[in-house]
């Protein structure tokens, strides 16, 4: 029932005004069928039509009256309505009701005060560059004209002003939206290609010309937000920080824009960083830092992710665990991004060398529930790990688990980690096996040839484990004392 | 004080209500305020203050006064604004479902929001009201990111609601450049009209001119904006098509129905000045409306009707439209003197020349502006030339040319033209002929004053009708 559910969206202090209105209102009933309704909201329980019907007509209901209750409740759901849009309404701000007021005194023709209210009105929407109500201010101001004055030289220029005026921030109004749902048309665009690799995204047109708004912070930064999306490495990175430079200016009179320059600098640092230069990308993640630690949000979890993977190529290990530290419980389990937390954690602890905490952060039980792609990173870094610590027999254990579950399930996804599989099965014959010094030598100068072409090509999120097998093989292991578990 | 300008504004409910908001207001000093305002508004503000604060006033405790005044201020103010938002918000069904709408996305209603999205959309498309559309298309957006499952078919569907939201969003802003456009012609052919500079274009479209194609209303708005500045075949033509629009956009935008008599008196003048006198006739058909309804808003049209009549030779009617003027017209509106002007003419060409002067006699003449001066001038001349009072009517045309020689303007050649002719006729009239010499000098006559009027700009047709008239059937020559 409508009623209910509009009547559940309000706040006490909403019903009490709204039954407070509608004792001046002429029917009387729409009083009791508000009160009994609210009672119902209250204990939870949507109302039974045949006892609401006799509890406001005192008289059995059946069908053939049913008209009777349907009209009163349209007629509240119309109070309802209009009760809940004022609401909203004097949610929006001060400009609007400048309007309202204007209005009143025009209609009154109490031309001082409208004079008056007029010019507070029209500094506040150039303050905030209101197009749409500078606009309909410049508009009112000339329907005023025409009433006040007579048609003459001078009042005519001062009509053509106005109406010239009006033009150019109706032009601004409608570029401002324009440009905001081109924004999030890029955005969908580069999903569906995300999702369909053959969709052919691209920038969609401005329908207006840019140079409309040329000298406009603004409709520039706005044209720039959605440009971004179908550029990568430099181009992207110029038009990212151009649009930085403007956020200011811009966030100054679009307060919804706040959040744009932490995720330009987000993108910035994972441009750089998908380039492979690290600090480049660290410089903007370090402006980032304080934000990230400051508001530790569920939002953030993807950028702190890279933020994180980056502050690895660097070597700054305490520095991600000390991340993941302040994102544990964010980011907590049944989160999407909770074991990518969880691995990226591990790593600093492997490069560290701390094996058993490494291990006891990523030691679950529920292997075989995660996704592939989670089973088998966990895999690869409890082989790692095992392969630290000298447990060899464990390591090769988890590495012919994965080439099992390879086996069976066939996928895109298999290929990616059957390369490292076999670099660190290799690695781990070379330490194994039965070698003199110079030959294992040898060997795992030959793997390493062969392993570079590899890494350089790799996916950014695949390269950490060459980067650590590459360690291995430049600096060899000592043969394990104890291999036993 | 703004506060008593603001309580002068108060109607006696608004009063009683404001009463009661601040008697139950928490800061009790506002109601004492407003009785001490209400009830004694000549009191100074040393008085205001110490009845206010039970204290002496002090310049360093105007402060507190200014705030009391600032927050009653507000209460009238908020009194209005409430009144105003409720009263704008009933009579605006679009505008109030986007308020509501809004609220209950911003209070998660998905499923209400869902099951009343569809029916609004069809509202919105029915009356295309292109801002509610694209509010509902950017709401079906929002509400599907916020409810649906992130896959492919959400980008779709996203792409969909992305798309319209654009569209509608663009011919909203099309439409509101356009109304515009439409004001800006309307000051630019009135500046013309009073300044008789050149008449300035409007600027170019922002967009492509293909647009207007593609919705009616577009390409009406256009029509109506270039209406006001073409002339002539063009202008009839503009303004054929947006009548010819005009039920059309009227089924969409109930408010443009405002735009049709203007179009059809627009087009009524413009078939007189092209002396197409039926065509225009019949487009006055639409316009004016029954004498019994006539109003001082309909007098400027209905003067160019009359002048149409009179061109048409309608006398009845012309003698019926100027007996329902006479009933509503005030002596101090602005067309009084060119109605005076217009019922001369009609005495004129029905032969009451009494009435007519006696129309004229009571128009004061030093009061108006060249044009009318010297137009009523002509018009005693012509009134004394038929009543053979030659001598009056040689005064009248001294006094005009001794003011168009003072008076150098861009329409003293018209008036040297009318004086010069009615001179000529009176001299031909003095001066016996015989009828072959009389003939000749009718074609003379006739062929000089014919091509000197084609050469002067907004020569009077009437004029013209009355000295054709007298060549075709002369007056009998002065004993």
């Amino acid at each position: 029932m409508k009623s209910y559910e509009l009547i559940a969206l309000m706040q006490p202090k909403e019903r009490r005004r709204f039954a407070q209105r509608l004792q001046t209102h002429r029917r009387t009933v729409l009083q009791q069928l508000f009160a009994i309704l609210c009672k119902q909201v209250k204990r939870e329980q949507l109302p039974e039509k045949e006892r609401l019907y006799q509890e406001l007509f005192s008289e059995p209901y059946t069908p053939e009256l049913d008209y009777k209750l349907r009209h009163e409740l349209r007629l509240l759901n119309q109070e309802l309505s209009l009760f809940l849009a004022e609401i909203q309404e004097q949610s929006e701000g001060t400009l609007t009701e400048q309007r309202y007021l204007l209005d009143v005194l025009a209609a009154r023709q109490a031309w001082d005060l409208w004079d008056k209210t007029l010019n507070r009105a029209q500094r506040q929407a150039e303050k905030q560059s209101d197009y749409g109500h500078t606009c309909r201010l410049l508009a009112e101001q000339f329907k005023v004209l025409q009433q006040r004055r007579e048609l003459n030289e001078d009042s005519l220029a001062e009509m053509r002003d106005l109406l010239q005026g009006a033009a150019q921030e109706q032009l601004k109004q409608t570029g401002e939206q324009l440009l905001d749902l081109r924004i999030r048309l890029s955005h969908t665009e580069v999903n569906l290609r995300y999702f369909r690799p053959d969709y052919p995204a691209q920038l969609p047109e401005t329908y207006l010309p840019l140079e409309l708004f040329e000298g406009e912070a603004l409709h520039r930064f706005l044209d720039l937000q959605a440009q971004m999306y179908f550029l990568s490495g430099k181009d992207k990175i110029a038009v990212l920080q151009e649009s930085l430079e403007l956020h200011s200016e811009v966030a100054s009179i679009r307060p919804r824009y706040e959040k744009t320059r932490n995720l330009s600098l987000g993108t910035i640092a994972m441009e750089y960083s998908m380039q492979r230069q690290w600090e480049a990308a660290d410089e903007a993640y370090q402006e980032l830092r304080p934000f990230f630690m400051e508001q530790k949000d569920l939002n953030n979890s993807m950028q702190v992710y890279n933020y994180m993977m980056n502050t690895l190529y660097l070597g700054k290990y305490h520095e991600v665990l000390e991340l993941h530290a302040a994102y544990s419980e964010v980011v907590g389990p049944g989160h999407k991004m909770y074991y990518r937390y969880l691995y990226t954690a591990c790593w600093a602890y492997i490069f560290l060398g701390e094996n058993e905490k490494g291990l006891q952060l990523i030691l679950h039980d529920n292997l075989q529930q995660r996704s592939d792609f989670d089973n088998y990173y966990a895999r690869l870094q409890y082989a790692i790990l095992y392969y630290q610590m000298g447990n060899w027999e464990q390591c090769e254990r988890e590495l012919l688990n994965m080439q099992q579950r390879m086996r069976y399930k066939k996928q895109e996804l298999n290929k990616i980690f059957e390369l490292q599989l076999e670099g660190l099965s290799r690695l781990l014959k070379i330490e194994w096996g039965a070698h003199s010094a110079s030959e294992k030598q040898a060997q795992r100068q030959a793997l390493l040839q062969e392993m570079e072409p590899k890494i350089s090509i790799s996916q950014q999120a695949y390269i950490l484990p060459w980067y650590w097998l590459k360690k291995q093989l430049e600096t060899p292991k000592k043969s394990p004392t104890s291999s036993q578990s | 004080m703004k506060t008593l300008a603001l309580l002068a504004q108060l109607q006696p409910a608004e009063e009683e209500l404001l009463r009661a908001q601040l008697k139950a207001h928490k800061r009790k000093k506002l109601y004492r305020l407003y009785i001490c305002l209400s009830e004694e508004p000549d009191l100074t503000r040393e008085e205001l203050f110490e009845r206010l604060f039970e204290t002496a006033y002090h310049c360093k405790k105007d402060y507190k006064l200014r705030n009391e005044l600032r927050l009653l201020n507000q209460e009238i103010e908020a009194l209005w604004i409430e009144e105003e938002r409720q009263n704008q918000l009933r009579s605006d069904d679009f505008r109030q479902q986007r308020a509501y709408f809004k609220l209950l996305l911003d209070r998660e209603a998905f499923d209400l929001l869902n099951r009343e999205w569809k029916r609004a959309l069809q509202q919105a498309q029915e009356a295309q009201h292109f801002e509610q559309l694209g509010f509902l298309w950017e709401l079906r957006f929002g509400l599907d990111f916020r409810t649906r499952e992130v896959k492919a078919a959400l980008f779709e569907d996203s792409k969909q609601s992305l798309q319209q939201a654009r569209q509608y969003r663009y011919w909203q802003g099309v439409e509101g450049y356009l109304i515009n456009r439409g004001r800006q012609a309307y000051v630019l052919a009135n500046q013309h009209a009073i300044t008789h500079q050149s008449k300035e274009q409007l600027p170019e479209l922002p967009f492509e001119e293909e647009l207007l194609e593609q919705h009616f209303l577009f390409e009406y708005l256009e029509c109506i904006a270039q209406s006001y500045l073409a002339e002539g075949k063009e202008k009839l033509a503009y303004l054929e098509r947006c009548l010819a629009l005009q039920s059309d956009v009227e089924a969409i935008r109930p408010r443009f129905a405002a735009n049709a008599l203007p179009a059809w008196a627009s087009m009524a003048v413009e078939y007189s000045v092209q002396r197409q006198f039926e065509k225009s006739h019949q487009a006055f058909q639409k316009v004016i409306p029954p004498w019994e309804a006539l109003t001082a808003r309909h007098l400027p049209i209905v003067y160019n009707y009359l002048v149409n009549l009179l061109y048409l030779e309608k006398w009845q009617e012309a003698q019926a439209c100027v007996e329902a003027v006479w009933e509503i017209l005030p002596p101090d509106h602005r067309l009084y003197a060119r109605f005076c002007y217009m019922r001369c003419w009609l005495c004129l060409f029905q032969e009451e020349h009494e009435a007519g002067l006696d129309l004229l006699i009571t128009d004061a003449l030093q009061r108006h502006a060249d044009f009318d001066n010297y137009y009523a001038r002509l018009l005693f001349a012509l009134l004394y030339f038929q009543m053979d009072d030659w001598e009056s009517c040689e005064r009248e045309l001294t006094n005009m040319r001794q003011r168009l020689r003072y008076k150098k303007k861009e329409i003293n050649p018209l008036f040297e033209c009318y004086a010069q002719a009615l001179s000529e006729l009176h001299k031909r009239h003095i001066k016996p002929q015989t009828a072959q010499e009389s003939a000749a000098w009718g074609r003379r006559i006739r062929k000089d004053l014919q091509e000197a009027l084609a050469q002067e700009q907004g020569a009077d047709l009437l004029f013209r009708k009355w000295i054709f008239q007298y060549l075709e059937q002369p007056k009998a020559q002065a004993s």
